[in-house]
């Protein structure tokens, strides 16, 4: 019945400028004001009217077994549920009415007009409120607790590196493999689509017209399509149908180190025979970079005391007078960085080893890799606090030797760095050849059960592959027409002086463009980063196991939704804060020049 | 073209004039590089005047083209493919393209680096354009499209449960024909610029829907007349007689009679008959006894009577049969194979299974009834102990063309004529009028189009099922209609798209001012709602619809999966638009704010008459590639089951005829979505144009 007399309302309302020249203005104004209140309080009934009696019904004795409240609401009492939202409907058209006619304070205008609003959407938010206590009592999906997450997975992942998963683990146990799978493909997928978006957004700006046009067309066609598209086809088609299938694995090779069928890439296996020469290496190259940072280190000449939080004061305290000590304090916090860089890998390649399953913190003694990681990561931020507290301080300015012998110098040092690095490399890492078993006990298997040697090989499934083709792509299509846009909006007189300066259009692109560009884009990259991050979810479509995929297999076997969305949605926003975070960091880094 | 010759082209041309350059001052004279040589290998074509350069230079691309095209399609075919014939247009194709190069030398030629970069990409492009052409025009079997296009357009429910219910869908296309007709008429520009583009349109559409693509389809998806297991039944009339002496008189023929013959169904055989190369038997269903003891054996004769009804469904027909010594077979009085003699090929002693298949042609079958008339022979010789063995299969070829496209095709061309007219009456009228008029015109344009989508959802879903919710009933007038469940396809994702957006608008402006609010009471719900939904990915908040969503509102709204979807679309969208509004109102000047309150103006009548009019044209570039991306992200249903455009072509390929076909059905979906947003992303930088918000210059050159 409502429902009618809201359509004749609407009616009126519409029909009534025609109208206008037949009544005066004053009665105009009352009509029309009244129709336009009233078909507002009769929406409303429409829309709370069953919220409204859901409401009652939730708070009927025994329909909740937790809540208690003061009063009981009768059964019989939800069939005139009609009485509270006329009421409550006319109050509201009344209280907008009132407010309307102005002569309030501001005041009292904002406090009237919060009450009415809170009026307005008390029945929607005491039905969600009831319904949502309702469910956790009676719906299995809704029960909020994470015991399930502790128990057998009852499934197997595909792509799991470096945690490989059993049949018996537990459901955190793939959760932190899904994890790490996503962080893989994104952090792949942002450096691909970094570079070649930069590369297609300058190219699209260039003077080759064909150039231009190749970019241009790379942009328009991958930025028109949708992704889901774009991961199916490079999944079924390219690397589906277009990759020889494993049968005829043993024809393609490369040298018998690389082959490549429509389960991906394998390439050589690689282990760490002896950590101490890994080691070395890394300490060569970390030692190497200390002592150019100690020979070209510009110390602040004046001893003002100008630094005004506690930390800058605790470290003047301990310099003293003594003008040395400020290059012995900043060796010392370089040693300090670079030995926590070392405990860190350390830590991380044997967590990459010993393949190893996660538990407590057991003693930082202990050759324990996982504890180790994390004393190395604890290092490392507070070295890192230091080094930017030293930066801050005005400790780590560099001067860099542009004569003859200095370059000669700089390029003799490097050279045996890097010479002495691939030595110890060598002797670190050992790479086996992929070898394929094809007998078993003498006798040829047939090819659906041949299989790679354990230790033998690294391989690149081809559904990682297509992911990350496909997010690179589509995301650099993006990132191509954020750069060419902060390009754009550079001042022409910029190239114009580059130009009179005789720059070559190179240096002109290194020195002056792509410099001021990169500094203004920052923001707009950030949110592409965050839909890359986000748009790794659609990993289900070529069934590479994220976390998103793994959340939803759970939640079929298990049916607890409500508990593994909140997780789905906490693990998103992590990620889209730390990128966020890091993003910022960069952005105020590179800010804080005016130009 | 390989890439041998482009390394080859690179070294000669442009890396050796480099080298002379150290050695000779002028190294042209002894060696050309790229733009000399071109300039003497056109020293003899006539310049170009500046007038007809524009058309000269499409005119020659278009033709290249062409050549390239022609090129690919001779090396297919397998007539021309071995001469020298497509090598030879392909160098006619390749000095095109350098004439065209050497028409823009100057730009492309001139340092070291821009020459490289010209010759590599020439090649990239060149060999992409020539894959492109040889998949789309040469290579591939686009059967799979034509013959399903209709349940690319609107599902396969539509087509399969509800095939009469299109009419639904006619009076929406109507209206937006016109609608947008009317809306370029109000644009008040030169009528070529619409006419073009639309006539290009239209013909491609209906060229689309009335192509006759009959093919033949596999054998397994006809239908058997006679087999083992068939609709039409296994029997036949069948009499065995010992000489051909006996055989009656028009036995052969149709109007024989048969009804005093016995029946029985194949396979005839008196052994059960052991198949050596793959080891299986074969039971006989009737036996067949011969008494003879001499001569070659008695004769088997079966006949078949069935109707066809609607003969221009069949395309032809196979007959299988695995024959005994001597045969013969006969259709509707023609004689299919007469072996009842010795003859050079029929003397065969062994039976084996199925190995004679014979095909029919459609104009041997009649419509109505027709016979099928078989005679096998007993096989007696040499220690043959009656190894007697008839079986036959009769399939009919059914044509695929499911529906007559003469009606379609009208409909179609009367909703171009109506797009049409409205442009042009829209256009005179708007041709001399004012711009208030024209703005005016534009605002009813819009409230039109909502009103037709209202009437689209109202036409294919007419309301009346549920008695007392509706105060109208109008299944009575119109059908129960085609419920959203059903719906499907790309007219799908259009709906979603629009209902997204205009919904996800209103929630999104409310949001935007929300935020921005200092009361409590408003800010702090629209922060936590949007910080919320921005949280997580498209796919997640779809997830949440499916499966929470119905637990949440199922006592107050029985909605179904496509209302919950459009629901959260519209969530999602608004509060990716309140982010953006959020930037765009900061960007209003306060001074607008203060003369309005100084006004008068009510806080609602500033924010939707003031603020929010400016904050929209700021971000209007920002809001429309986020509609785009909205269209885009329409295709991610596919997973909850709805059968959009996407999900469509994913499992074409599943059907019988067309296996393994992905790339056809992906690709084509792929580009009617990179049209749509094409289209769309041209139309919003005419409107950036328009609100003069596009700079043009700055440090564009690098």
């Amino acid at each position: 019945m409502i429902e009618r007399i809201a359509l004749i309302l609407i009616l009126t309302l519409v029909l009534l400028p025609f109208f206008q020249k037949y009544l005066s203005s004053t009665v105009f104004y009352y009509i029309s004001n009244t129709i336009n209140y009233s078909l507002f309080a009769s929406i409303y009934y429409i829309l709370a009217d069953s919220f409204v009696e859901n409401t009652l019904l939730n708070l009927t004795p025994n329909r909740i077994q937790n809540l208690s409240i003061g009063f009981n609401i009768l059964p019989e009492a939800v069939d005139l549920a009609w009485v509270p939202t006329i009421i409550l409907s006319f109050v509201i058209a009344l209280g907008f009415f009132l407010l309307q006619n102005g002569n309030i304070t501001p005041r009292r205008y904002d406090l009237s007009i919060q009450f009415l609003a809170i009026l307005a959407f008390l029945p929607f938010v005491l039905y969600f409120w009831t319904n949502i206590l309702y469910l956790k009592e009676n719906d299995s999906s809704w029960v909020f607790d994470l015991v399930f997450m502790e128990e057998m997975a009852g499934f197997t992942l595909s792509n799991e590196w470096p945690f490989q998963t059993v049949l018996q683990d537990t459901r955190w146990q793939f959760y932190r493999v899904g994890l790490l799978n996503a962080i893989r493909v994104v952090i792949l997928s942002i450096i691909g689509s970094t570079i070649v978006g930069v590369l297609v957004g300058v190219s699209r700006l260039s003077r080759n017209r064909l150039l231009s046009s190749l970019a241009e067309s790379y942009v328009e066609f991958f930025r028109n399509m949708p992704l889901v598209v774009q991961l199916f086809f490079l999944y079924t088609v390219v690397l589906g149908a277009n990759l020889p299938t494993f049968e005829f694995i043993q024809d393609n090779t490369l040298f018998g180190w690389v082959y490549w069928s429509n389960r991906g890439i394998v390439g050589p296996g690689a282990t760490i025979e002896n950590m101490r020469y890994l080691l070395a290496a890394i300490v060569v190259y970390l030692g190497a970079r200390t002592y150019i940072r100690l020979t070209e280190r510009i110390l602040p000449e004046n001893s003002d005391r100008y630094s005004v939080d506690s930390i800058g004061k605790i470290i003047e305290n301990i310099l003293g007078e003594d003008q040395r000590n400020k290059s012995r304090m900043a060796v010392a916090v370089d040693i300090f960085f670079s030995i926590s860089i070392l405990i860190v890998l350390y830590g991380l390649f044997n967590i990459v080893e010993w393949n190893y399953k996660i538990s407590f913190i057991e003693g930082i003694l202990e050759n324990d890799p996982i504890s180790m990681f994390k004393l190395g990561i604890i290092l490392f931020t507070l070295s890192a606090l230091l080094r930017f507290k030293l930066d801050d301080l005005g400790f780590n300015n560099f001067t860099v030797d542009d004569s003859i012998e200095g370059q000669k110098n700089r390029l003799y040092l490097w050279s045996i760095t890097i010479l002495l690095m691939f030595v110890l490399f060598y002797f670190a890492i050992l790479f086996k050849q992929p070898n394929l078993i094809t007998e078993e006990n003498g006798e040829p298997l047939g090819w659906g059960s041949w299989d790679w040697k354990e230790g033998t090989t690294n391989s690149i499934s081809s559904v990682f592959l297509s992911l990350w083709i496909g997010l690179t792509l589509y995301t650099a299509a993006q990132i191509a027409e954020i750069v060419r846009g902060s390009i754009q909006s550079l001042p022409r007189g910029q190239v114009e002086a580059a130009i009179s300066l005789g720059l070559s259009p190179y240096q002109r692109l290194n020195l002056i463009i792509l410099p001021q560009a990169l500094r203004s884009m920052i923001p707009s990259m950030t949110n592409q980063y965050l839909n890359c991050w986000k748009n790794s979810s659609l990993a289900f479509v070529v069934g590479f196991s994220d976390f998103y995929a793994v959340f939803t297999t759970i939640v079929n076997n298990v049916g607890q939704a409500v508990p593994v969305f909140l997780m789905i949605l906490a693990t998103y926003q992590a990620g889209s804060l730390t990128i966020s975070a890091i993003m910022n960091y960069i952005n105020s880094n590179v800010t804080k020049v005016k130009i | 073209m390989s890439f041998n010759f482009i390394i080859i082209l690179w070294f000669l041309f442009v890396i050796t004039p480099i080298l002379l350059k150290y050695f000779k001052s002028d190294p042209n004279k002894y060696w050309p590089d790229v733009k000399t040589l071109l300039d003497y290998v056109f020293r003899k074509v006539p310049k170009i005047n500046s007038e007809v350069e524009y058309y000269a230079f499409r005119l020659v691309l278009v033709f290249a083209i062409c050549l390239l095209y022609l090129s690919l399609k001779l090396e297919d075919s397998e007539v021309y493919s071995d001469t020298f014939i497509p090598t030879f247009i392909q160098i006619l194709c390749l000095l095109n393209f350098a004439y065209l190069s050497y028409l823009m030398s100057d730009e492309l030629f001139d340092t070291f680096w821009n020459s490289t970069i010209s010759l590599f990409s020439f090649f990239f492009i060149f060999t992409l354009a020539s894959g492109i052409i040889n998949f789309i025009l040469v290579e591939t079997d686009w059967t799979i499209i034509w013959m399903n296009r209709r349940t690319l357009i609107v599902g396969p429910n539509f087509i399969s449960q509800f095939g009469d219910e299109i009419w639904r869908l006619w009076p929406p296309f109507y209206l937006l024909m016109i609608l947008l007709g009317a809306g370029y008429g109000t644009l008040g520009e030169d009528k070529k610029k619409f006419l073009i583009p639309y006539g290009i349109f239209c013909i491609v559409l209906l060229v689309a829907l009335g192509y006759n693509a009959a093919y033949d389809s596999e054998s397994k998806s006809g239908a058997i007349v006679s087999g083992p297991d068939s609709t039409w039944g296994t029997t036949y009339k069948y009499h065995i007689f010992d000489d051909t002496s006996e055989f009656p008189e028009g036995w052969e023929e149709r109007t024989f009679d048969d009804g005093v013959w016995k029946s029985g169904k194949t396979p005839f055989g008196n052994n059960n008959l052991l198949i050596e190369e793959t080891g299986k038997t074969i039971k006989q269903r009737t036996t067949w006894e011969s008494n003879s003891t001499e001569g070659s054996g008695a004769y088997l004769i079966l006949r078949k009577n069935f109707t066809i009804e609607d003969k221009s469904k069949i395309l032809g027909a196979t007959l299988k049969l695995a024959y005994p010594n001597y045969h013969a077979a006969y259709l509707n009085n023609q004689n299919i194979e007469d072996c009842l003699d010795e003859k050079s090929d029929c003397n065969y002693n062994n039976p084996d299974y199925w190995n004679r298949e014979y095909d029919i042609e459609w104009d041997l079958l009649d419509e109505g009834p027709n016979t099928l008339v078989l005679v096998g022979q007993d096989d007696l010789s040499e220690g043959h102990d009656n190894m007697t063995w008839l079986d036959t299969e009769l399939r009919l070829k059914i044509s695929n063309q499911g529906f007559d496209a003469t009606k379609a095709l009208l409909y179609m061309a009367g909703a171009f004529m109506f797009g049409l007219l409205s442009f042009f009456c829209v256009h005179y009228y708007c041709q001399n009028s004012e711009e208030y008029i024209i703005n005016y015109i534009q605002s009813i344009l819009i409230n039109l189009a909502i009103i037709s989508f209202l009437v689209m959802i109202f036409l294919l879903d007419p309301p009346g099922e549920y008695e007392d919710d509706y105060f109208w009933n109008a299944e009575d007038l119109l059908g129960t209609g085609v419920k959203p469940a059903a719906w499907g396809g790309l007219v799908l994702n259009l709906i979603f798209a629009t209902a997204a957006l205009v919904v996800g608008f209103g929630m999104g402006i409310a949001l935007a001012f929300g935020r921005r609010s200092n009361l409590p009471v408003f800010w702090m719900p629209s922060v936590g709602v949007i910080e919320t939904i921005r949280s997580g990915p498209l796919v997640a908040w779809l997830f949440f619809a499916q499966i929470l969503v119905p637990d949440l509102l199922n006592p107050v709204w029985e909605a179904d999966i496509a209302s919950r979807v459009i629901l959260v679309l519209s969530l999602f969208f608004g509060c990716y638009l309140a982010e953006v509004l959020r930037g765009g109102l900061q960007a209003v000047p306060h001074g607008q704010y203060e003369a309005a309150t100084a006004l008068g103006l009510t806080p609602i009548q500033t924010k939707l008459q003031i603020e929010l009019p400016q904050a929209i044209r700021t971000t209007l570039p920002a809001i429309v590639s986020m509609m785009i991306g909205m269209l885009k992200d329409t295709s991610l249903v596919y997973f909850f089951g709805i059968y959009d455009a996407f999900r469509v072509a994913k499992d074409l390929p599943a059907q019988w005829d067309f296996i393994g076909q992905h790339e056809q059905s992906l690709l084509f979906v792929g580009m009617i979505f990179w049209g749509l947003s094409f289209y769309l992303s041209k139309v919003s930088r005419r409107i950036e144009k328009n609100l003069g918000l596009t700079h043009e210059g700055g440090g564009d050159v690098t």
